[in-house]
């Protein structure tokens, strides 16, 4: 799920650059230094699960984890998303470079609304952890879905159409996602739980 | 002796072209299995043609995907820039500590 070069409008192409780049500075400002180890292997992380092909039909959609990184990282997880997007399209060829910033949207918005919904609703038992997890991860990519088709949408292509495709061809993703994200909230609500808490300087 | 040689290779070359199948000679009826070869021969040369594109589209589909060293490198810059930043963080934290 990238947005190639030349598909979306230059107007489109430029805005979504330039309130990617606003941001990415608030999300470096949000950032603690403490912070700076654990942001990088989810950055890492990030990378490369978009080479994990889920196998679906005679194709195959790859995950992309941007609700668990908005899980793990709160506020630095647009930061998080544009560094390894920007990585990805330089070495992958995933997406293009004209294209960064709206894929950086696609995926760092939800990526931020997923944090919040997992902090303000994780709660304290590891059953409601494990649940809102999930449900985050699963819902990210839901969300960056709708965005795709939304921008796409932008380029002069039917909204409904593109959002249907893009639903049915993530379906099994949404599933997977869902999955892998309850599993690590749930390890790690049982080996670091503070790791959960998403701004470890803010903290202290 | 030269003159002889010659003959003797015009008359191995001529007997190879009517050996050859350019010169099949008209249409007999005994040619008809000859066709049912060719089309056997044609639908086995079919099957390793698609065999082949089966290949170069797997092939080509290998290229695309990205190689251990353009994983490895992306980690590397990954682990690089924050170390960088982490760095830069701590040369600053420690110089006002100085101060």
């Amino acid at each position: 799920m990238h947005i190639s070069d030349g598909v979306l409008p230059i107007s489109v192409a430029l805005g979504s650059g330039v309130a990617s780049l606003a941001i990415a500075a608030w999300s470096v400002k949000q950032t603690a230094n403490e912070d700076l180890p654990k942001v990088a292997v989810v950055t890492a992380s990030f990378f490369v699960s978009s080479l994990i092909h889920v196998p679906l039909g005679p194709t195959s959609v790859h995950l992309l984890i941007p609700g668990l990184v908005g899980v793990l990282l709160g506020p630095a997880a647009f930061l998080a998303i544009l560094l390894g997007l920007l990585l990805q399209s330089l070495l992958f060829q995933f997406g293009g470079l004209t294209a960064l910033g709206a894929n950086a949207l696609m995926m760092g918005i939800p990526a931020l609304l997923c944090g919040l919904l997992f902090k303000r609703l994780r709660g304290d038992t590891q059953k409601q952890h494990v649940l809102v997890g999930g449900l985050a991860g699963g819902g990210g990519t839901l969300l960056a879905a709708a965005l795709l088709a939304l921008l796409l949408a932008s380029g002069g292509e039917d909204f409904f159409g593109v959002m249907k495709l893009a639903l049915l061809a993530h379906l099994p993703v949404f599933v997977v996602e869902g999955l892998v994200s309850a599993f690590t909230v749930s390890f790690l609500f049982r080996v670091k739980p503070e790791l959960l808490a998403q701004q470890l300087g803010a903290a202290s | 002796m030269n003159f002889g040689r010659t003959c003797s290779l015009l008359l191995l070359l001529s007997s190879c072209y009517l050996a050859s199948p350019v010169f099949a000679g008209p249409p007999t009826p005994a040619s008809e299995p000859t066709i049912k070869q060719l089309q056997e021969e044609n639908a086995s040369l079919r099957r390793q043609l698609m065999r082949l594109q089966s290949q170069v589209a797997a092939q080509r589909e290998e290229l695309n995907s990205p190689g251990a060293s353009q994983i490895i490198s992306g980690l590397g810059y990954i682990v690089g820039i924050f170390g960088l930043a982490g760095w830069l963080a701590g040369r600053k934290k420690s110089a006002q500590e100085n101060s």
